[in-house]
């Protein structure tokens, strides 16, 4: 398992090397810096953005997915509901007066939903009373979760609970979690869930771009930490609780205390990821703690690739904009393809997206030509292009026009991915259609691009 | 002029043809049919003189033409009296009334033999005038004593009581006299009592007070609650009476404790089977195969749809069969189901063996595509109408009615689990089973085809969980998502159980289904957690069982040896 997840490629590789920084050079410009001007000069709608900062939150949450399960090998179906206590934790303050949540005096300045429970003052729900306090509410939200995982996995791992049993119990509690809190009697607002935060949040363009801007932060620390922590010693012994654990045992390790400590920090990350996406919502519900939910978290991991903490981000980022773009083009068709995607995961490509960037940095590590990079770099680029130009709002309206039921902008990405993929097959045979091939491939790509300039 | 002995022979004959054309005269529903049409005639001294003449001689089937007459949906047709009944939706024509005798409830027909239906009620309907309305509402309900349906005569006499109905207390007593010691002898002196207890002299209710301790059951109960609180609150108080009332309110809640618990452990006991047989399948392929199947639940949605397409079949095609459908959807549900799970073992779990985790999330994503295919197919909206023999129940005491839903439930799922034993134990398929659960390489060496073993075993698991599906469609609405409400406490069942244990899925089931029927009254009798006990009932089950796992990881009957850790 371990080595298929290790690049193949020597990371001293100086190509390689310039290869991986321009990229991610290129990335961080275009997330810090472009896509906030663009939006501040109007050019991307503000809700693209907020949008775009609430996957962002997904990305958090599936990095620490990915620390549990592509490092530890610990398959946690419970993260949403970490995901609900963060967002609940902030949902609580922000719906509060002191947290400008909008409150009405004939509600007596607390929460409406209070009233129809029969609770008139927040005397009578103590628990609401220290959500007053903003350091309070981000406190427990970080400290909540991570209390909550330790107890949870130090009674789950040192009975050497795992693989399956423990999917299946983190499943069985999250979904207790889920009933309890869609009731009315827990006063967090049954199954409406938790609203009439301060409007601006994620109506006004400076607030829109700054909890971006905040959550895109909050993911470049949160794949730093889970980088140092992968990348140092402690990060070798959670993989071999993956690989080995019994060996890991006999060699006079306890596995139980590495395991709670990751999970204790996956639970972290989901949290904050929460607390950042409930402003963005501007509601949070019971059904973002279902156990579909964290079953579709741990889809993100899988398909971006797992042991690869960006793909974990890649993954969240595809899968969520697929569904955007699903749920609302072909509805009916949604949960195939969602299905489709489990088994196709499973079934056909277990390693992920990541595979698609390996075979980039294979082809410049060979120094293959220019045309042999391009085409192993086509399908990759060709979802990433297509991902962004449908997440900022800037696909253009030719692409989106309903023909026969599909519209043209998904024929023009399977052309470029199967084009792609075509044009590298052909040009392992012969450099004579190295150039048809390539056109070939980057004929959608252009099309795309033209479209959207 | 007759002789004599000729007359002698004669005059019986005269007699007996005279009783016969008397007798054919007051044919009982040709009397009825007079009355009614003298009510729904014009003349106001005739309809006084009807309504008399059907509270001495009435019969139960004038009941719903007394109730349409006193609601105003009677009216004379044809010169046949009839009710419209209530409004029934009809493609291309809206909600219309149905035009019904009013003595048989038959549908009028017109020429054609097709019901006859109107758009709105005529002028000519009759209705009640406002001074006789009351009267009529007693005549209903004395009438509706005496109902030929035992079904409803008991609740006419339970109602009796619950109101407190002096005016019945005649016809009550007069029918408890007839007999004694009939099946309605205990709801009529119940009601005696009742209202004895509520209009009586002092002895009276003295008595009342006792008989009702005696019965013991619930609406008695009620009674003495109210008669205790009126005393309480009156001028004079009666220390006596409120004794004896003390008392028998003792000897009704005792008894209705045991009431309560038996009524819990029969839930339990058919919320068990339930989940004993959907985790049966489970476990048996996650011994085998150490497959977590989360389409599990899906496989029982099928059960329950082929039970849906069963039934319709037989409801259009042989409607007088209805009853019996079971017997075809059984086997049909577990063919069906049987066949979908070997396709997918095929398809799909085959290509994944030795990679736990990720098999979960291929059926997860299979289950996605099975409820959505299912939605598309069939829609949210559907049930399954019960066979008659399920309605009704089974009363073992007063007060204690066993549903013949549950007994039937229970009945369904213990056959069909000694069925598995049966097929596990003593057949060669559950021998390769078992040879294979146990140790798949030597199976395999000694010539055991553990491929066609692991096909069949899926199948065979997914077939129980269809036959799962027969059942759940009897007490639960029918839509795609079915399979879900049971999957996490199935799969609680397996891990207490122990991974492919048979008895360890007995007692698993049997531990999780009465436990949480027993918690749940627990949070009831706490007064604003009542209303969610249901849920804090199943979330302290599962906070039990993740005890339970701390105390023993791997399940009642862990699996030992070398292969433990694998």
């Amino acid at each position: 398992m371990l080595d298929q997840q290790v690049s193949p490629i020597a990371p001293q590789d100086r190509s390689v090397r310039t290869l991986r920084i321009i990229t991610v050079a290129a990335l961080f410009s275009l997330f810090f810096i472009i896509i906030p001007t663009l939006c501040g000069a109007g050019i991307i709608r503000d809700h693209y953005l907020n949008q775009l900062g609430r996957y962002i939150c997904f990305a958090i949450a599936a990095i620490g997915i990915d620390l549990i399960w592509g490092y530890t090998g610990l398959l946690s179906l419970g993260q949403a509901f970490f995901f609900c206590v963060g967002a609940y934790a902030m949902a609580m303050h922000l719906a509060l007066p002191q947290g400008g949540g909008d409150v009405r005096p004939e509600y007596n300045m607390i929460p409406q939903f209070m009233f129809f429970n029969n609770v008139h003052s927040l005397d009578h729900a103590p628990f609401w009373i220290p959500f007053r306090s903003r350091a309070f509410a981000i406190s427990a939200g970080i400290f909540l979760p991570a209390i909550v995982a330790s107890i949870f996995g130090f009674f789950i791992f040192r009975s050497r609970v795992r693989g399956v049993y423990f999917s299946i119990i983190t499943q069985a509690v999250a979904w207790g979690a889920w009933l309890l809190v869609s009731r009315n009697e827990m006063l967090l607002g049954g199954t409406n869930g938790l609203t009439n935060f301060y409007k601006p949040l994620n109506q006004s363009r400076p607030w829109i771009v700054t909890l971006y801007l905040a959550s895109l932060t909050m993911l470049t620390l949160a794949y730093l930490a889970c980088r140092w922590i992968t990348r140092s010693s402690l990060g070798r012994v959670l993989v071999a609780v993956r690989d080995k654990e019994t060996r890991l045992y006999f060699s006079g390790y306890r596995p139980y205390r590495f395991k709670v400590f990751a999970f204790a920090v996956a639970a972290v990350l989901a949290a904050i990821a929460g607390m950042l996406y409930a402003p963005q919502m501007g509601i949070i519900t019971p059904a973002r703690m279902k156990v579909e939910e964290s079953i579709m978290m741990v889809i993100w991991v899988a398909l971006g690739g797992r042991g690869r903490l960006w793909g974990a981000i890649f993954g969240a980022l595809l899968v969520n904009y697929t569904y955007s773009m699903l749920t609302s083009d072909m509805p009916s068709a949604w949960p195939f393809i969602q299905g489709a995607m489990f088994l196709a995961v499973v079934l056909l490509f277990p390693q992920g997206c990541v595979v698609l960037w390996d075979r980039i940095e294979v082809q410049v590590a060979n120094r293959a030509g220019a045309l042999a990079i391009l085409a192993a770099a086509g399908p990759l680029l060709a979802i990433s292009f297509f991902i962004l130009l449908e997440a900022l709002g800037l696909m253009p309206h030719a692409l989106r026009q309903d023909l026969h039921g599909i519209q043209p902008k998904y024929i023009l990405l399977l052309i470029a991915i199967g084009g792609s993929a075509f044009a590298s097959w052909r040009l392992r045979q012969s450099k004579l259609k190295q150039v048809t091939a390539v056109a070939l491939a980057g004929a959608p790509l252009a099309i795309m691009e033209g479209g959207a300039s | 002029m007759l002789r004599p002995r000729l007359a002698r022979r004669i005059f019986p004959l005269l007699v007996v043809l005279l009783i016969c054309t008397f007798a054919r005269a007051a044919d009982p529903s040709d009397a009825l049919a007079g009355l009614l049409k003298r009510l729904a005639g014009a003349d106001e001294s005739e309809r006084k003189a009807a309504l008399a003449a059907m509270e001495k001689d009435g019969d139960a089937r004038l009941v719903p033409a007394l109730i349409a007459y006193r609601d105003g949906l009677l009216a004379v047709r044809d010169n046949q009296v009839v009710v419209y009944g209530n409004r029934v939706e009809i493609e291309g024509r809206g909600k219309v009334y149905p035009v019904l005798d009013a003595l048989t409830l038959a549908p009028v027909t017109e020429k054609s033999g097709q019901a006859h239906f109107e758009e709105s009620l005529p002028a000519t309907v009759l209705r009640a005038p406002r001074a006789v309305r009351t009267q009529i509402s007693n005549l209903i309900s004395s009438l509706s004593l005496l109902d030929p349906n035992p079904a409803k005569r008991k609740a006419a006499i339970i109602d009796a009581g619950d109101r407190a109905d002096e005016k019945s207390l005649a016809s009550l007593k007069s029918q408890l006299e007839r007999d004694p010691g009939g099946r309605f002898s205990a709801p009529l002196r119940e009601s005696i009592a009742r209202i004895h207890l509520a209009h009586g002299s002092r002895e009276e209710k003295l008595a009342a007070v006792g008989e009702l301790g005696k019965l013991a059951s619930g609406n008695g109960g009620m009674s003495l609650r109210k008669a205790l609180e009126a005393l309480e609150k009156s001028p004079q108080r009666d220390a006596q009476l409120e004794q004896a009332i003390h008392q028998s309110l003792q000897t009704v809640e005792s008894y209705q404790k045991k009431i309560r618990f038996i009524h819990n452990t029969f839930a339990g006991l058919s919320l068990t089977s339930i989940l004993i047989l959907m985790a049966l399948g489970l476990a048996i392929i996650f011994g085998l195969m150490g497959v977590i199947n989360m389409a599990h639940g899906e496989f029982m949605m099928i059960g329950a749809f082929t039970t849906y397409v069963v039934a319709e079949a037989f409801r259009r095609h042989m409607p007088g069969a209805y009853d019996w459908y079971m017997l075809a959807a059984v086997p049909a549900a577990f063919l069906v189901s049987a066949f979908a799970g070997y396709l997918c073992e095929r398809l799909i779990i085959r290509h994944l063996y030795g990679r736990p985790l990720e098999t979960l999330l291929a059926t997860w994503g299979l289950s996605l595509i099975l409820i959505q295919t299912a939605r598309v197919y069939f829609g949210d909206t559907l049930s399954v109408a019960s066979p008659t023999w399920l309605q009704g129940g089974w009363e073992v005491a007063p007060d204690l009615v066993l549903p013949s839903l549950r007994l039937f439930i229970i009945g369904f799922c213990a056959v069909c689990i000694v069925i598995v034993y049966v097929v596990i134990r003593f057949t060669s398929f559950g021998l390769l089973l078992r040879a294979t659960t146990q140790n798949r390489e030597i199976a395999s060496a000694l010539g055991v085809s553990t491929r066609r073993v692991d096909g069949l075993t899926f199948a065979f698991g997914t077939g129980l969980a269809g036959l799962a599906g027969v059942i759940v469609p009897l007490y639960n609405k029918l839509n795609p998502n079915i399979g879900q409400e049971y999957i996490v406490e199935s799969f609680m069942v397996v891990v207490v159980g122990g991974v492919g244990n048979f008895f360890g899925v007995l007692l698993g089931g049997a531990g999780l289904g009465f436990l949480s029927k027993y918690i749940e009254p627990l949070y009831q009798s706490f007064h604003g957690l009542a209303s969610s006990a249901s849920v804090l009932g199943r979330v302290t089950v599962l906070i039990l069982v993740i005890l339970f796992l701390n105390w023993k990881p791997s399940g009642l009957f862990p699996a030992r040896g070398r292969l433990a850790d694998a």
